[in-house]
Formats: structure tokens, C-alpha cells, sequence
């Protein structure tokens, strides 16, 4: 994504990204049974971080959460950003579902050094900061929510949308956001988008809705890439939930041979031609979404569970092949289903 | 008893838009009332003109739901299709439903979403399509000679029980009883 431009802006630094886990002396806390020890745990200090300028996506920033949480989720958890840090809008909804992760853990979570030009404006301009955690701490040299009155404005980008698990949703979201995608489309494929689109967000909202089981708020978004020069427009598209995880959900329902699948095997079939925990006749949504995608140059969708992230690509031979996996000890175990989907425009 | 109903489902939307299980459920609820409105009527036609979008949940449990609830007591086809991209959604809706429907894309022309005849019953069906109705006594005289009336009467009876074709109890000229078969109508 290295030659794409929004409105992040660029400047040089070493590093991008770091953060820095703290994890407090042994505390001590009260119980009805009298004082006793909690943690039993060492100080400890970890520091990771990012060569700076160039681009996280989501599965990249993914990798370095989990890497960062490999021994568990601290009590504190610093992250520090750099103003040549870019992320693409799928990574800013991950890093969204990390912060709520972290929010019901107890871990205070700081957010630093964000200033509000690069990739600061930026979080502040899809509404990011709008929809941290009551408890995140976000240190930032001025004032945010600079961009409240440009809501909706923007032609190429989708703010971060909350998909509330059980309060009513505005009706026309679908509709707003393959609008929205529909426009930055040259005329004779604009009506093929906005159809593929549509079931893209209406399918996957509709699942965290009805099939997720979260207790908190998903979450969608959009965002379309102007090359700077030479490439082909791209657009990153993704809906995510902290629900209990498709696999989760369906395993339970499921005859005995297709409860034989691995969570692999049973992902794929779904992504290609459907199952789900409500018989044969129902569980096309999954597929749609993501063979109107297909039909789109350079396609790919990722798929991050609990336990297994994967990465799908065209199969020559029709439907999607899994061309990258990543399962535990390596992953975080983040709750929920997060789809990120990118594919050219042009 | 020929009666074709016209049902303009946007007409019984919120939207111009589709959306998901729930919206198809409250559709198919509409669309139950409206048959059981029209008691007498066989053949009914799903006009889609102002939808512009769905997803595949919403037919699969709005009309791909009620064809399947009639399939073999009445006929269902959809017209007004405003892109070809809406029909990705209703044939993967149909498929999954094993539900065929008729879809006209003009009054002449006809493409089938859902589970195709097999390449045997297609003919019988072809002919049942361009006439509207048939009878096997019609079908085993010329112009359409399609074999014998046990093979013929065997096959119209398949395209009933998978959903293709609609048959209801005639007297015949002779003054016996004979099956007539009706196919999805324009």
C-alpha cells in the first residue's frame, strides 16, 4: 500500500509505532477473605515497535498487538505512535476492537504521541476518538473532534460506523455506505458496485446483529485509496464485531460432517458456498459478500477469529483459496469476527 | 381460476432496499396475506420494479421463501428487474431454497434462478412455458409428439413436485377427468 494517499500525512522518524508494557508491582488487594496476593508477577517491561512510513494494515498491526501481548494482557499498556505511522482504515477498526478487548481486561490503555496532523488528524477524522473506551487514555497535544462538522462529507471515506448489538440501527446504512463506494466508480460498473457493496455491509452488519452474540458494538467502515501515481484506485472495506466468532457460533449446530472440518476447511466452505447453524436453506450471506468482491481486480478478504486469522485469494479454479493462516499461540486471542475486504476500483 | 396476480412487493417495503433476514420475514408476511387474499388464484407474479438493491438474505426469506411454501399448488415468477446484479442474490436465495423461479425479462423471455430442469424435463417445460398450459393428451399429438402419454404424464407430474409447474383437476371432452398443467405466466 506503500504508494497510496488519504489524508494521512507523511514525515520522517524512526520509528512509527512502539509501545510499552507495564506491568505494576505485585498489588495487593482485598477480598472477604482478608488481604492476599493477586498477581505474584515480576515487574515487567516490553518495548515493540515499527520502522517508520509506511503502511499497517490491518493483519500488520494485527501481528504487532499480538506480539506486543504475547505474555498477556498487562495492567498498562502504553501505545505510541509516530506522525509517519499510516494505517489503513482496517487497521484503525482492529486497533478499535483491541482498545474494547483491553477496556472489559482492566488494562488502562494510553494512547501517545499523536499529534493532530498525520496519522492523529486522521483517527480523528474517521471518528475514532469518538468511539474509544470510556477508560482509554488519549494524550493528545490539542483538542480532537476537529472534523465533527465535515461528518459525512468526505467522497472516499466512510467514518467508523457503530453497529450497536441490540439497539435499532439506522435503515440505510448499507444503502449510505455502497453509496458512498458507488461514487468514486466510473459510470459503467457504478450499479454492479453498489450492489456488491450493499450485500457486503447488509450481510456482515446484519451477522453481528443477529449471529454474533456481542455485547458490545461492532463496527464498519470504508475507505478508497487514490494512487499517487500509476496505480489502480483501491478501497479497503470492513465490518467487525467482539462477539463470540463465527466458527463459535456455528460449530455447535452443525451435522457430524461438517463438525469433522477443521476451522479452516469449515471457513473456506463458507466463504464458497455457505453453511449455517440454521439448516441448508439458510447461510448465503457469507458467500454473497464475498463473491461480489470476486468480481473486482486484485481481491482480497481477511478474516480474523479468536485463534485463527486467515487470508483468502481468488482460487483460479473458482471461489477462494486460504493463502495465509496464522493460528494460536501466534495470535492474540482477540473475541469476535473482523472481515477486512480490499479489491481495485479500476 | 386463471387469474394472474400482479404483487408490487416495493409496495409493501419500507425502502427501495432489501436488508437481511428480519425485513424478509416481515415481507413474507405481507406476501402470505396477499395470497390468501386471492384464494382462487394460481399464478402470481413478483413485479421487483422500484427495488434497486437486496441482499441474499432478504429474498431467501421473504418470496424465494413463500415459492417454496406453494411450490406445486401455485405458480411464482418475478419481473421488473431493475440490474442483473439484484438476480446474483435471488438465485443464490433459490439455490439454497432448491426453490426454482421463473424470471421474465420481457414478455417473451424467460431464464430460470434456482435448481435448472433436468436436460429431460426441459422440453416439456419449454412447451409448458410458450403455451401457458398444457394437458399430456396435448403433448403426445402433434405438433409436440413428446413421446408416450406414460412418459409424458410421468414428466409433467416431476415438474409439479419439483416446482416448475402448477396442476389442477379438469373434466376432459370425453367427460373423464385430466390434469392440466400451468406454468409461471407474464
Amino acid at each position: 500500500m506503500g504508494c497510496y494517499a488519504v489524508q494521512q500525512s507523511c514525515s520522517a522518524g524512526p520509528q512509527a509505532v512502539s509501545a510499552r508494557l507495564r506491568v505494576n508491582p505485585v498489588p495487593e488487594v482485598a477480598s472477604s477473605s482478608g488481604i492476599r496476593s493477586r498477581y505474584g508477577l515480576a515487574v515487567r517491561t516490553m518495548q515493540k515497535s515499527f520502522v517508520g512510513g509506511i503502511w499497517h494494515t490491518a493483519a500488520q498491526f494485527d501481528g504487532w498487538m499480538c506480539h506486543t501481548l504475547r505474555e498477556g494482557a498487562p495492567d498498562e499498556l502504553e501505545i505510541h505512535f509516530s506522525q509517519d505511522s499510516r494505517m489503513s482504515i482496517g487497521a484503525c477498526v482492529r486497533l478499535l476492537s483491541y482498545l474494547q478487548e483491553l477496556e472489559v481486561l482492566g488494562v488502562a490503555v494510553a494512547l501517545c504521541g499523536l499529534s493532530p496532523w498525520g496519522l492523529g488528524g486522521y483517527l480523528d477524522r474517521i471518528g475514532l476518538f469518538d468511539l474509544l473506551p470510556d477508560r482509554t487514555d488519549l494524550r493528545m497535544a490539542r483538542n480532537t473532534n476537529r472534523f465533527a462538522d465535515r461528518r459525512g462529507q468526505s467522497a472516499s471515506l466512510e467514518e467508523i460506523v457503530a453497529i450497536p448489538p441490540d439497539l435499532p440501527l439506522d435503515k440505510d446504512l448499507p444503502r449510505r455506505l455502497s453509496d458512498k463506494l458507488a461514487a468514486c466508480a466510473t459510470e459503467d460498473v457504478r450499479d454492479s458496485l453498489k450492489q456488491a457493496a450493499f450485500t457486503y455491509f447488509a450481510e456482515l452488519i446484519d451477522n453481528v446483529r443477529l449471529h454474533s452474540e456481542a455485547t458490545r458494538p461492532g463496527f464498519a467502515a470504508l475507505q478508497v485509496y487514490t494512487p499517487v501515481s500509476g496505480a489502480r484506485r483501491m478501497v479497503e472495506i470492513t465490518v467487525a464485531d467482539t462477539g463470540k466468532g463465527i466458527v463459535k457460533t456455528l460449530r455447535p449446530a452443525l451435522r457430524q460432517r461438517l463438525a469433522s472440518l477443521s476451522d479452516e476447511d469449515l471457513l473456506l466452505l463458507a466463504v464458497n458456498s455457505g453453511i449455517s447453524r440454521h439448516g441448508a436453506e439458510a447461510g448465503c450471506g457469507i458467500t454473497q459478500s464475498a463473491k461480489g468482491i470476486l468480481r473486482w481486480p486484485e481481491p482480497t478478504l481477511d478474516l480474523r477469529l479468536t485463534d485463527l486469522r486467515l487470508g483468502f485469494v481468488p482460487d483460479p479454479k473458482g471461489g477462494y483459496l486460504v493463502a495465509e493462516r496464522r493460528n494460536a499461540p501466534a495470535l492474540y486471542p482477540l473475541p469476535g469476527t473482523h472481515w477486512v475486504a480490499r479489491y481495485c476500483l479500476d | 381460476m386463471n387469474q394472474i396476480v400482479n404483487v408490487r412487493l416495493r409496495d409493501l417495503m419500507e425502502r427501495s432496499d432489501g436488508w437481511g433476514r428480519d425485513e424478509g420475514r416481515a415481507l413474507f408476511l405481507k406476501l402470505l396475506q396477499t395470497i390468501e387474499a386471492h384464494p382462487e388464484a394460481t399464478s402470481f407474479r413478483f413485479d421487483l420494479t422500484g427495488i434497486d438493491r437486496m441482499d441474499a438474505s432478504f429474498p431467501r426469506e421473504s418470496f424465494v421463501a413463500i415459492a417454496q411454501r406453494f411450490a406445486g399448488e401455485k405458480s411464482f415468477s418475478l419481473a421488473g428487474l431493475k440490474s442483473p446484479d439484484l438476480l446474483d442474490n435471488i438465485e443464490a436465495a433459490a439455490n439454497k431454497r432448491g426453490v426454482p423461479i421463473v424470471v421474465w425479462r420481457d414478455r417473451h423471455s424467460w431464464s430460470i434462478v434456482g435448481p435448472q430442469p433436468s436436460p429431460g424435463l426441459l422440453p416439456i417445460f419449454g412447451v409448458a412455458m410458450s403455451l401457458g398450459e398444457v394437458t399430456t393428451a396435448e403433448l403426445i399429438r402433434p405438433p409436440h409428439k413428446m413421446g408416450a402419454a406414460n412418459n409424458v404424464s410421468n414428466k409433467l407430474k416431476q415438474l409439479v413436485e419439483a416446482g416448475y409447474l402448477v396442476r389442477r383437476e379438469e373434466s376432459s371432452p370425453s367427460g373423464g377427468k385430466e390434469y392440466r398443467y400451468t406454468a409461471p405466466r407474464q
